[in-house]
């Protein structure tokens, strides 16, 4: 089951391919962004949230229409009405919840039994429409992640990990990181992976340690400089408000640091069988500078610098992220779309629906 | 006429990209080659699938043969094939594209959030908690009593006598003013966690807690205004609303929110609670009104209620030293404005 795409693998490693640099770009433009936003937020809001669902279409289409690959643009190719109609059913769920646990209390509990079963499904549905709906040369992304698999890594081996002090739980990152790659595909293509559980092991552990330093010491600062909370009921809220401020800050530098690691990483040891290698250079510095400015842009506009520091961050993302492609790349994606739309467009569109829970 | 433009033609195999020069003539798109001016492909350009226009993305028009045509937004060409679709996103797009809109929008979207939440969420909440039948309401009332009584009330210790006195008022108010539409319920706890208070269920189960009882143990007729104050919530469905509200309160939030989640919460969470304060005092205007109203059908004084609300308000400045006092008045600003409205009742009645 796991290990089905092996022969292809091992008959065409991408090492013994001639591969060369692709030009990766990104054309979105902040303004530009903005109005899309803006627009689309209030014709939302008139419409009581209806027209958020087209609002997404034409948000994820800008996004990803103006990432170049090689002279072609991405494409996003969710229809409004599929996400509207898993809008729908998110409602009904959570408004039923709500309901029925007013009238009996047992019923919270029995409910959180249920989404433990319940959330695999969710992770699985929203990858493959997420994929499915993304499409580069006429050929599109798939998922191909199956209940059970997911159970295992994305629930099983977290709560698992809880007995182990969490001492294991770079491990598990790994191993759901590891799934997810390789239960993606391109058209008919599988990417494969093979990451390194040292590498999850001291970027874990050296986040952790970041974490109780910058905590400790801000915590410190802060303390010398805030009033006494045990004096007022204001001083309390300044110092707890402090305290979050400081989590905040603490959180996202960690953040940084971790993400920019794994990222790379997980991109390094990617690649798309006899098509083509990946390379990342996220670095903490960059990363941390990019995730701080937004944080105070966003607090500071109320919210409405959000489309400056998506266009930013996706900015980063594509200056930082490396294709290396075979040269004959262009037969070989026709080949993938000949083969690939007999099977996927039958399958699609019967279950794709966008499930958003949260 | 005749339109002359730019495109990249996207096809299968070896030359996959390539830049060509496009036309329109006599209802057909036209695609020439750029050296030699040679026609590649030739359609009447009314069945072609045009995307929708979104920013200054490349249009992509998908031709006959399967292959795409890709062509900038303002290129003429482009243009002329999008004027031909009529569809609502070019009004859409327009609104996008064009500044003079952006000022309006930015005024218009918290200005019509705050109605949203504050007008049209609490209309929609009140009609929903009048839909909703009786048998409801009492199922309801009969889960929260018992998971409350489990949590935060112990047995009452108010002697049967005075429990008896107090019931007696409760029926004979309720026969007066003809309210028999709910199972009305009164119950007598002991709680730490209350105080000297009382509350309603949506289903007619009313609580009074011993410390009530006890702070107007001279005084029953101030207990009776209390109570009508509590009959109000139940027969106005205030608590079926409040619950409506917040449920519809936390959607709009979740679903508008959704995607800057760790803002979400720390906003919704916030967001929630200042609502909710707007709104129970609200309620408690509409419930005070009925209770005054209602002294006044039973031919008894609104002082009643005026003396309910200073005893209450007295009882909390004892426990409670200046800065929790400042904080009582916080969040019950209305408090005096409260009182003063009972007295001004009772001062017409004696007219």
């Amino acid at each position: 089951m796991e290990h089905e795409h092996k022969d292809e693998t091992e008959s065409s490693s991408p090492a013994l391919m001639s591969l060369s640099p692709v030009d990766f770009r990104f054309h979105g433009k902040s303004k530009e962004f903005f109005g899309i936003w803006i627009v689309n937020v209030l014709l939302s809001i008139i419409t009581l949230g209806i027209y958020s669902a087209w609002a997404k279409v034409r948000t994820f289409r800008y996004l990803y229409g103006s990432t170049e690959l090689d002279g072609h643009r991405f494409n996003y190719l969710a229809e409004p009405m599929q996400i509207l109609k898993g809008r729908i059913l998110a409602v009904i769920l959570f408004a039923a919840y709500y309901w029925l646990s007013m009238q009996s209390p047992e019923f919270m509990f029995g409910f959180m039994a249920v989404m433990v079963f319940l959330t695999p499904f969710l992770i699985c549905s929203s990858l493959r429409f997420k994929m499915r709906m993304t499409s580069y040369r006429n050929v599109r992304f798939d998922y191909t992640g199956t209940y059970w698999q997911t159970l295992l890594y994305c629930v099983v081996l977290p709560f698992a990990s809880i007995f182990t002090l969490y001492l294991a739980m770079p491990w598990v990152l790994k191993n759901m990181d590891q799934y997810i790659v390789n239960n993606t595909k391109y058209g008919n293509k599988a990417f494969s992976t093979e990451l390194s559980g040292e590498i999850y092991f001291v970027a874990s552990f050296i986040s952790g340690i970041l974490f109780a330093i910058i905590f400790a010491v801000a915590m410190f600062v802060v303390s010398t400089v805030a009033p006494d909370a045990s004096v007022s009921e204001q001083a309390m809220n300044i110092m707890t408000f402090a305290t979050f401020a400081v989590y905040l800050l603490a959180f996202t530098i960690v953040r940084a640091f971790y993400k920019a690691r794994v990222r790379n990483h997980i991109f390094e040891s990617t690649f798309l069988q006899g098509v083509a290698n990946f390379g990342s250079t996220f670095s903490f510095n960059g990363l941390c500078y990019i995730y701080l400015t937004n944080i105070i842009a966003l607090i500071c506009s109320f919210g409405l610098a959000y489309p400056w520091t998506k266009i930013r961050m996706v900015n980063y993302a594509v200056d930082n992220t490396g294709v290396m492609a075979v040269d004959n790349r262009s037969e070989v994606i026709d080949e993938i779309g000949e083969q690939t739309t007999a099977i996927g467009d039958e399958v699609a569109n019967v279950f794709d629906v966008d499930v958003a829970l949260g | 006429m005749q339109l002359h433009g730019n495109g990249k033609l996207m096809s299968r195999g070896q030359d996959a990209v390539r830049d060509v020069k496009v036309r329109i003539e006599n209802e057909q798109l036209v695609i020439l080659d750029t050296d030699n001016s040679e026609t590649i492909y030739q359609s009447e350009y009314q069945n072609l699938k045009v995307s929708e226009p979104l920013g200054s993305i490349p249009c992509d028009v998908l031709l006959s043969d399967g292959n795409h045509i890709s062509l900038d937004r303002d290129d003429p060409v482009c243009r002329f094939l999008l004027e031909q679709k009529n569809s609502v996103f070019h009004l859409v797009d327009k609104l996008e594209r064009s500044k003079r809109y952006w000022l309006p929008a930015l005024v218009l979207v918290p200005i019509l959030f705050y109605l949203l939440i504050n007008v049209v969420v609490p209309g929609a909440a009140r009609s929903v908690a009048h839909i909703l039948p009786v048998s409801f309401l009492h199922n309801v009332d009969q889960e929260s009593i018992e998971f409350i009584a489990e949590h935060v009330l112990d047995e009452t210790e108010i002697s049967e006598q005075t429990q008896r006195l107090i019931n007696d008022d409760f029926d004979y108010m309720l026969q007066r003013l003809q309210l028999n539409q709910y199972p009305y319920d009164l119950r007598f706890y002991k709680s730490e966690a209350f105080g000297a208070n009382a509350f309603a269920l949506p289903g007619g189960t009313i609580v009074v807690t011993d410390d009530l009882v006890n702070l107007f143990a001279e005084q029953p007729q101030v207990i009776s205004a209390i109570l009508l104050h509590e009959i109000a919530h139940v027969e106005h469905r205030h608590g079926m609303q409040a619950m409506a509200e917040s449920l519809a309160t936390t959607l709009l939030l979740s679903y508008f929110f959704g995607d800057l989640q760790g803002m979400a919460e720390l906003f919704s969470g916030t967001a929630l609670t200042v609502i909710q304060n707007n709104f129970s005092r609200d309620l408690e205007a509409e419930a005070d009104d009925f209770a005054l109203e209602g002294l006044d059908r039973l031919d008894r004084s609104a002082d009643d209620f005026a003396k309910a609300m200073q005893g209450l308000f007295e009882q909390q400045g004892d426990a409670a030293d200046e800065d929790n006092l400042g904080k009582y008045f916080s969040t019950h600003p209305a408090l005096i404005e409260r009182i003063n409205k009972a007295k001004r009742a009772a001062e017409k009645q004696t007219h």
